[in-house]
């Protein structure tokens, strides 16, 4: 359940980043500061849910210090490093620049949600958590 | 309840990189072989084994840590242990059956048995273990015990020669290290890496998951009973997971126009042409060719000018210097299309001259490792300097 549903937002905010790339490539620099708003905005909102709703009630079972949970918010932290550059980029409307940190962002991300999806996702399933409570409380975090 | 499952950060980039940099060296091996008339079986295996299997080698150590959440320990070393008995090996099995140095014949099975065999060995007994069992992970479980046969029908093979006795169990070697290992570890990495390199969907679940164990099912059928209409069979699921894919590929989200897609898109057209080939026609040199360099050499190019420049910068980010190039500034897009069209000329040279591709093969390896050079440089260059994390804390 609680898997379906952040796999879901993995593939949402995939659906949001493809148009982006679009108009970085044809360098429609509006439509691409307009896309690249409510991108970042889902992005930020999926780590929130994971950063204050899901992992610290993992961590209740799993323990914090350097285990996976540490892992992928470290990742978070440079999947944030280069979406701000990516923003950068595209107020700058450098195409090679933007491009660059766009497919970084992408293969990046990409990894990080497989771990999750594959690993992560899948131990919070097995942990005896309060699957509904957990999801409620993620649909009500706000993006920032 | 999760033991041994770790979301560790990638393995040391040195591990999988030891591998990578092997490959197109003994493609260039290879392109001498063919250029100076050397047995057929040595230039053979000089692709099959010096070129893909060091590749494939490289990807698995690198893949299924960040996969499967299964890690090596001491990967460094790990790497070094399998490295060099598969040097020794491919460069004694070349011996062997190029230039008929029968007495290297027992050492090259005994170094390629230890190495592939005790790396497929290793491998599977991690993938057993790992928590959830994608259906990526099961051709890759697949393709791995395919190698294992397959080396160890080799051995025999070997054996046999270096005794004098008449070789049997050639086609089921061939067979299951080309179709099974090849085949079946494309098909695993291909589900995992197409839909994250390029935003596609996955293939239809009813494709994607019988597929696997469907085409291992038949090869070791036709192992058995050795009927020709059995590896048809393997050749009509071939075909579907090339048009399914190269379906899915045309659909991707990500549509600015890329060298790799392009290397990925050749391969399954490639594949298609193959299994078509092999239906309609039948299974000679030319199959192996296209299937070999069309499908599984072209596969490999594209996946590693994304896998590099990636490498590199996530293992520069992850110690915290950020001022480094973005991916694409690292690979030149421009040589990586010249790239694509050399290889497409070597390809359609080796299918009818054959012997004539040699040049063209020797130079496609060049540029390939000239295309490579600046990242793996940057990557060495960072790494000699102080991490900034470790200043500002
Ligand atoms: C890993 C990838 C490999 C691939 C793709 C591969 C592929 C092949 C193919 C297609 C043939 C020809 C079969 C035929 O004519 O029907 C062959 C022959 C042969 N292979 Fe391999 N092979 C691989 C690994 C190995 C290994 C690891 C060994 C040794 C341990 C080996 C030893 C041999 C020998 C001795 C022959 C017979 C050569 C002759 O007839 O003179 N191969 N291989
Ligand atoms: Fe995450
Ligand atoms: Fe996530």
């Amino acid at each position: 359940m609680i898997k379906e549903f952040m796999t879901q937002d993995h593939r949402d905010c995939d659906a949001l980043y493809a148009p982006l790339e679009e108009a970085i490539a044809a360098q429609a620099w509006d439509l691409a500061l307009e896309r690249f708003v409510p991108f970042k905005e889902a992005m930020l909102r999926h780590f929130a849910m994971e950063e204050e709703v899901l992992f610290p009630k993992m961590e209740e079972f799993l323990g914090g210090g350097e285990g996976p949970i540490h892992v992928m918010k470290m990742e978070h932290n440079q999947i944030r490093g280069i979406i701000d550059a990516l923003g950068e980029a595209i107020e700058a409307k450098d195409r090679q620049k933007a491009l660059g940190y766009g497919e970084t962002f992408m293969i990046m991300t990409q990894q990080h949600n497989m771990k999750e999806e594959q690993v992560l996702y899948t131990m919070a399933e097995q942990l005896p958590l309060d699957k509904e409570q957990i999801l409620a409380q993620m649909q009500k975090v706000e993006g920032r | 309840m999760f033991d041994g499952v770790s979301l560790d950060q990638a393995p040391p980039f040195e591990a999988p990189l030891l591998f990578f940099l092997t490959a197109p060296l003994f493609a260039i091996v290879g392109s001498i072989l063919l250029e100076y008339g050397a047995g057929e079986f040595a230039i053979l295996h000089a692709f099959s084994i010096g070129f893909l299997a060091f590749i494939m080698v490289g990807a698995l150590l690198q893949m299924l840590p960040v996969v499967v959440g299964v890690k090596f320990e001491r990967p460094k070393r790990v790497a070094l242990l399998f490295w060099l008995p598969l040097v020794g090996g491919t460069l004694a099995l070349i011996a062997t059956l190029g230039f008929g140095q029968l007495s290297l014949a027992l050492f090259a099975a005994a170094t390629l048995l230890l190495a592939l065999g005790g790396f497929a060995l290793v491998t599977l007994v991690k993938l057993f273990k790992a928590p959830r069992k994608s259906d990526a992970v099961i051709a890759m479980i697949l393709a791995l015990l395919s190698l294992l046969l397959a080396t160890l029908l080799g051995g025999h093979l070997l054996a046999a020669l270096a005794r004098g006795k008449e070789l049997s169990l050639l086609p089921l070697h061939g067979a299951l290290a080309g179709f099974g290992w090849v085949g079946l570890l494309i098909v695993g990495v291909s589900y995992q890496v197409i839909p994250m390199f390029y935003i596609t969907q996955e293939l239809p679940a009813i494709v994607r998951r019988p597929l696997a164990p469907a085409i291992f099912a038949a090869l070791l059928s036709y192992a058995l009973f050795q009927e020709e209409w059995l590896f048809k069979v393997v050749d009509g699921l071939f075909l579907l997971f090339a048009l399914a894919t190269f379906w899915r590929l045309f659909q991707r989200k990500r549509t600015v126009k890329e060298p790799t897609v392009a290397f990925f898109q050749v391969a399954m057209i490639f594949l298609a042409a193959t299994a078509l080939y092999g239906l309609f026609h039948g299974h000679d040199w030319r199959y192996l060719v296209a299937f070999g360099y069309g499908f599984a050499m072209s596969v490999v190019y594209g996946m590693l000018y994304k896998i590099i420049p990636f490498l590199v910068w996530f293992h520069l980010s992850s110690r915290g210097f950020f001022d480094i190039p973005t991916m694409r500034e690292l690979i030149s897009e421009r040589l990586a299309w010249l790239h694509l069209y050399i290889h497409l000329a070597s390809l359609s040279l080796l299918l009818t001259t054959t012997k004539s591709a040699a040049p063209l093969i020797l130079a496609e390896n060049l540029l390939f490792l000239w295309i490579i050079k600046a990242p793996i440089l940057l990557y060495f260059r960072y790494k000699k300097r102080p991490s900034p994390f470790a200043t500002s804390t």
